[in-house]
C-alpha cells in the first residue's frame, strides 16, 4: 500500500469518527451550531479527500450527505433523527469501503451501488426500504415450492430468491423493474404474475404495476441486494442452501481429502499414506480446536482400527456442527483488527522530551567512556565514587526514558469511548427504551494496550446495562423515573490504577432472581448460594455458565455474559466489581493498572529458576516452620494470621525440578489469587525491582507467564501470571 | 417508431420499447378483435409491455430478439408455451 493511502485511511478514520461525534451531538442538541458545522466540515473534508484518491463512488455518497447537512446548517432543513440515522449510515458505508481499501489498497471496484444506496436514502421522499408485507414472503414460499417440482435442477442451482412486487407508482418514477432483474447476475428463472383486481382490458391503466416478480440466481443474497437498495416497493430475499461441496469449509475439505486418501487402493505404500492422512487429521482437528476429536483419532490409530472405522469417525467429526452460536457471535462482535488502533498520533511535546533525554545520555556515554579511559590508565582512585555518580546519572535518565516512552503509549479513553455514544443510540432504537450515554472523564489516560482492550468488556457491560439493567418507559414511569434512562460511562486515575466504570439508573440486579438462576445452572451449591450475602449473590452474574435472561436478545444474553467481561479485565491485570441497589441502579466498576508494560516484581528462585511474582498479588513473605504446614490429602497447608492457608510447592507448579526441601522452614511468598489467599513455598527470597515486561509471543504464547525481561546478569526472568498459572 | 399496426393488423414490436410505447400498444390490442403480436425484432421491452402482453395475453409470433426476453419472459407470455406459464398463481 503507498504512503498516500495509508495517509489517506488514517485522516478518513479520524474525520469519521469526528463526524459520528459530531452527528450525536448535534441529534442530542439541535440547537448547537458547533455540532452541525463540525459533522458539515467532517463530511466536507472526507469527500475532499475521497476526491484526491480518486474514489468518485465515495465522494458522491458524500456529497449528498453534505449537501443536506449544510441545508440542515443553514436552517432550511431540520435536523431529525432521520437525517442523523441517513449520515450514520453514509459513515457506515464509508468505513467498510475504508476496510476494503485498507485489505487491497485500492478502492473497490463494486461501491457504486453502495453509493447508489446512500444517494436514495437522501432523495426527498426516499422510500424507507418496506419490509415486505407477508403475504410476499407466502407467495415466495409457495413458489419456491412449485419451481423445487417442476424445474428441480435449477432450484438446486439456486442460492438465493427474490419475490419483488414494485411500487404501482415505479412506472412514473423512472423505474424498469425487469431491468433490474435482467442485470442481476447468476440469473437463473424468472416468474410474472399480475396483481390486482382483474379488469376488462379496455380499463387497464398501462402504466401502473401490478405485477410480482420471482427470480432465483446462483449468488447470495449480500451480492445482490444491493443494486435494490433505491427501489421502491417490496422485497422479499431468500438465502438457498447451495450445493453442498462449496459450503464446505477448508477444514472439511481437508477431511474429506484425508478420507478419500485413506479409501484409495490399499497396496503398496498404503500404510505410510494412512499415516500422513491421520496425521494432516489430527492437526486439522486441533487447529479448530477440537481436542477431543484429535485425541480420539489419535487413539484410533494406535489401536491400529480398521479403515472402514477411521473414516466413520472423521466422517462423524465432519459431519458435526460448528459452534453455531459461537460462530455468530463472533460474527457479530467487531473483530480484531477493528480493536486495534493502526497506528499512533503523538504529541510533539512527548517527542521533544525522548530528544532531550539522548541528548543527556549522550552526554552520560562520555563521562562513562572517560571513566573507562581512567580504569584503563590505572587511575583508579577515584573511579568508584565516579562510577557510582555515573550509575546515579543513569538510573535517573532510565527511569525518565522509561517514563518518556510509555508517555508515548498512553492515550485517552477517549478513543475507547467516543464509539459508544452510537452504539448506545443503535441500542436504545432497537430495544425501544430511549436512553442516554454520558461519558466523564474520558480525557483520563492509559497505557495503549489497555485502552483498547477495554473496548470489548465495556461493549459487554454496556449492553448489559441496556438490557437487563433500564426498564422500558412504561416500567420507567411506574417507578416515577424519567422517560430516558441514563448511562455513565466514567473513567478516572486511582492512584496508581485505572477506573472505569458503566453506571445505569435502571431496576438494579433482582439478587432473588441471580440466585434461582446460578441454583437452576449449578453455578455452586444450593446451600452454598442460600448463605450468600446480598453483594456475593449479585456477584454470582460474573460466574462462568451464567447469564440471566432466558431469551436471547441481539445485544446480550448470548451465554457469553459477564463472565467473559471479568476474565477479559483479569488478563489485564484489572479487577472487576459490581455494585447494585435495587430500583436504583447499578454499577459496574473496573479496575486497571495504569499500564502493563512496566511491572513491580519480586525475584524468587524455586526449583533452580529464578521467577518474578508481580508485586501487586504478594501479600508478604514468612518462613514457616515445616512442623506448622499439615497434609490434607495430597494438598499442604499451614496457618497465618487466623486462617488456613493452601501451600504450593512453586518448583513443582512450574514442573520444574524439585529440589530436595531438607530446610527446617520453609519459606513462603503468601499471595493472593482472585481474592483467595495462598502460599507459595520457594527456595529464595530474591530483590524487588520494576521491570519492563516483553509479552510473550509465538511458541511461547501458551505459558502461564505475564512475559519475560532480562536480569543484571544476563539471565532471563520470567515473570508468572498467578491467575493462569494450573494452581 | 417501436410498436406499429402493420396493414395486415398484427401488432409490431421491434426495437427497444420503452414505457411511453404501453399507451400505444394497448390501444392497438384493445382495437382489434383477436389480437395478434409480432415481436420477433424486439431487443428489449419495458416492464409496463411486459405486463400488458401479459394481462391481455394477445397471440404471439416469433422470437423476441433479445435473450433476457427470449430466455425468461417468451416463455411466460406466449401461448405457444401454454405448459409453461406462470408456475404459481398469485
Amino acid at each position: 500500500m503507498n504512503e498516500f493511502i495509508e495517509q489517506f485511511l488514517i485522516e478518513a478514520r479520524e474525520l469519521v469518527e469526528q463526524g459520528t461525534a459530531d452527528l450525536l451531538a448535534a441529534e442530542e442538541r439541535p440547537k448547537d451550531a458547533a455540532a452541525i458545522d463540525g459533522a458539515f466540515r467532517a463530511f466536507h473534508t472526507l469527500k475532499g479527500s475521497a476526491g484526491i484518491i480518486d474514489f468518485a463512488a465515495m465522494a458522491r455518497a458524500l456529497h449528498v450527505a453534505e449537501d443536506s447537512l449544510s441545508e440542515a446548517r443553514g436552517g432550511s432543513l431540520p435536523i431529525t433523527n432521520e437525517l442523523i440515522s441517513h449520515c450514520l449510515s453514509c459513515l457506515d458505508q464509508v468505513v467498510q469501503w475504508l476496510e476494503v481499501i485498507e485489505q487491497t489498497g485500492e478502492p473497490p471496484a463494486d461501491a457504486d451501488s453502495g453509493a447508489d444506496a446512500v444517494v436514495a436514502l437522501f432523495e426527498p421522499g426516499a422510500p424507507t426500504p418496506a419490509k415486505a408485507s407477508p403475504e410476499v414472503a407466502a407467495n415466495l414460499d409457495a413458489w419456491l415450492d412449485a419451481l423445487s417440482v417442476a424445474k428441480p435442477d435449477v432450484r438446486a442451482a439456486a442460492r438465493s430468491a427474490l419475490c419483488h412486487q414494485p411500487d404501482e407508482g415505479s412506472f412514473f418514477r423512472g423505474d424498469d423493474p425487469l431491468v433490474r432483474i435482467r442485470d442481476l447476475s447468476g440469473l437463473l428463472a424468472v416468474d410474472l404474475v399480475p396483481t390486482g383486481p382483474a379488469v376488462p382490458p379496455a380499463e387497464i391503466d398501462p402504466f401502473a404495476c401490478h405485477l410480482l416478480i420471482f427470480a432465483i440466481s446462483s449468488e447470495q443474497v449480500s451480492s445482490l441486494a444491493p443494486a435494490f437498495a433505491d427501489v421502491a416497493g417490496q422485497f422479499e430475499w431468500r438465502e438457498l442452501a447451495g450445493p453442498v461441496v462449496a459450503t464446505l469449509s477448508p477444514a472439511a475439505q481437508l477431511i474429506e481429502a484425508q478420507i478419500a486418501l485413506l479409501q484409495g487402493p490399499q497396496g503398496e505404500g498404503f500404510d505410510g499414506r494412512k499415516a500422513a492422512a491421520l496425521n494432516t487429521a489430527i492437526n486439522v482437528r486441533r487447529a479448530e480446536g477440537r481436542d477431543a476429536d484429535a485425541r480420539h483419532i489419535e487413539h484410533l490409530a494406535a489401536s491400529d482400527a480398521g479403515v472402514e472405522a477411521l473414516v466413520d469417525t472423521l466422517r462423524s467429526g465432519a459431519a458435526a456442527p460448528a459452534d453455531n452460536a459461537a460462530e455468530e457471535a463472533r460474527a457479530s462482535e467487531p473483530s480484531a483488527q477493528d480493536l486495534a488502533a493502526r497506528s499512533l498520533r503523538v504529541n510533539v511535546e512527548r517527542i521533544d522530551a525522548l530528544v532531550r533525554l539522548t541528548g543527556e545520555l549522550t552526554v552520560l556515554k562520555h563521562a562513562i567512556g572517560h571513566a573507562a579511559a581512567m580504569a584503563d590508565r590505572g587511575d583508579t582512585e577515584s573511579l568508584g565514587t565516579m562510577l557510582k555518580a555515573q550509575y546515579g546519572s543513569l538510573d535517573r535518565l532510565v527511569s525518565e526514558l522509561q517514563h518518556a516512552v510509555l508517555n508515548i503509549r498512553v492515550l485517552p479513553l477517549r478513543h475507547v469511548f467516543q464509539r459508544f455514544p452510537r452504539l448506545v443510540r443503535d441500542m436504545s432504537d432497537k430495544l425501544g427504551k430511549p436512553m442516554r450515554l454520558v461519558i466523564e472523564g474520558e480525557e483520563t489516560e492509559a497505557d495503549k494496550t489497555i485502552v483498547e482492550a477495554l473496548f470489548e468488556p465495556l461493549l459487554h457491560v454496556l449492553r448489559n446495562a441496556a438490557d437487563h439493567g433500564i426498564e422500558v418507559p412504561g416500567a420507567r414511569a411506574e417507578a416515577g423515573k424519567p422517560p430516558t434512562g441514563v448511562v455513565i460511562l466514567r473513567a478516572r486515575r486511582d492512584g496508581d490504577h485505572l477506573a472505569v466504570e458503566v453506571e445505569d439508573d435502571g431496576r438494579g440486579i433482582d439478587t432473588a432472581r441471580v440466585r434461582s438462576v446460578a441454583t437452576e445452572r449449578g453455578v455452586a451449591s444450593a446451600a452454598a448460594i442460600a448463605a450468600m450475602s446480598e453483594e456475593a449473590a449479585a456477584d454470582l452474574i460474573f460466574a462462568p455458565g451464567f447469564s440471566t435472561r432466558s431469551e436471547v436478545t441481539g445485544y446480550s444474553g448470548r451465554g457469553v455474559g459477564m463472565d467473559a467481561v471479568r476474565v477479559a479485565v483479569q488478563r489485564l491485570g484489572g479487577r472487576v466489581s459490581l455494585h447494585s441497589r435495587p430500583e436504583h441502579g447499578s454499577l459496574v466498576r473496573m479496575t486497571l493498572p495504569f499500564t502493563i508494560m512496566k511491572t513491580d516484581v519480586m525475584t524468587v528462585e524455586a526449583g533452580g529458576q529464578v521467577l518474578g511474582i508481580p508485586l501487586d498479588t504478594v501479600i508478604e513473605t514468612a518462613r514457616i516452620p515445616r512442623a506448622a504446614i499439615s497434609n490434607i490429602g495430597a494438598a499442604q497447608a499451614f496457618t497465618w494470621r487466623n486462617r488456613t492457608v493452601p501451600l504450593l510447592d512453586l518448583s513443582s507448579a512450574i514442573d520444574a525440578s524439585t529440589a530436595s526441601t531438607s530446610s527446617a522452614d520453609a519459606l513462603v511468598v503468601i499471595v493472593t489469587i482472585a481474592g483467595e489467599y495462598c502460599g507459595l513455598e520457594v527456595e529464595r527470597l530474591g530483590e524487588r525491582m520494576d521491570v519492563m515486561l516483553r509479552p510473550m509471543e509465538g511458541l511461547l504464547a501458551g505459558l502461564p507467564c505475564a512475559g519475560t525481561t532480562l536480569l543484571g546478569d544476563g539471565r532471563v526472568l520470567l515473570v508468572l501470571d498467578l491467575h493462569e498459572l494450573q494452581l | 417508431m417501436t410498436v406499429r399496426l402493420g396493414a395486415d393488423g398484427i401488432i409490431h414490436i421491434a426495437g427497444v420499447c420503452g414505457v411511453e410505447d404501453a399507451e400505444p400498444l394497448l390501444r392497438y390490442l384493445l382495437a382489434a378483435p383477436e389480437p395478434r403480436v409480432d415481436w420477433h425484432q424486439c431487443e428489449g421491452a419495458h416492464t409496463a409491455i411486459v405486463q400488458l402482453l401479459l394481462k391481455v395475453r394477445p397471440a404471439i409470433d416469433g422470437a423476441p430478439l433479445g435473450d433476457f426476453l427470449n430466455q425468461h419472459i417468451a416463455p411466460l407470455v406466449s401461448p405457444r408455451y401454454a405448459g409453461e406459464t406462470a408456475l404459481f398463481k398469485a
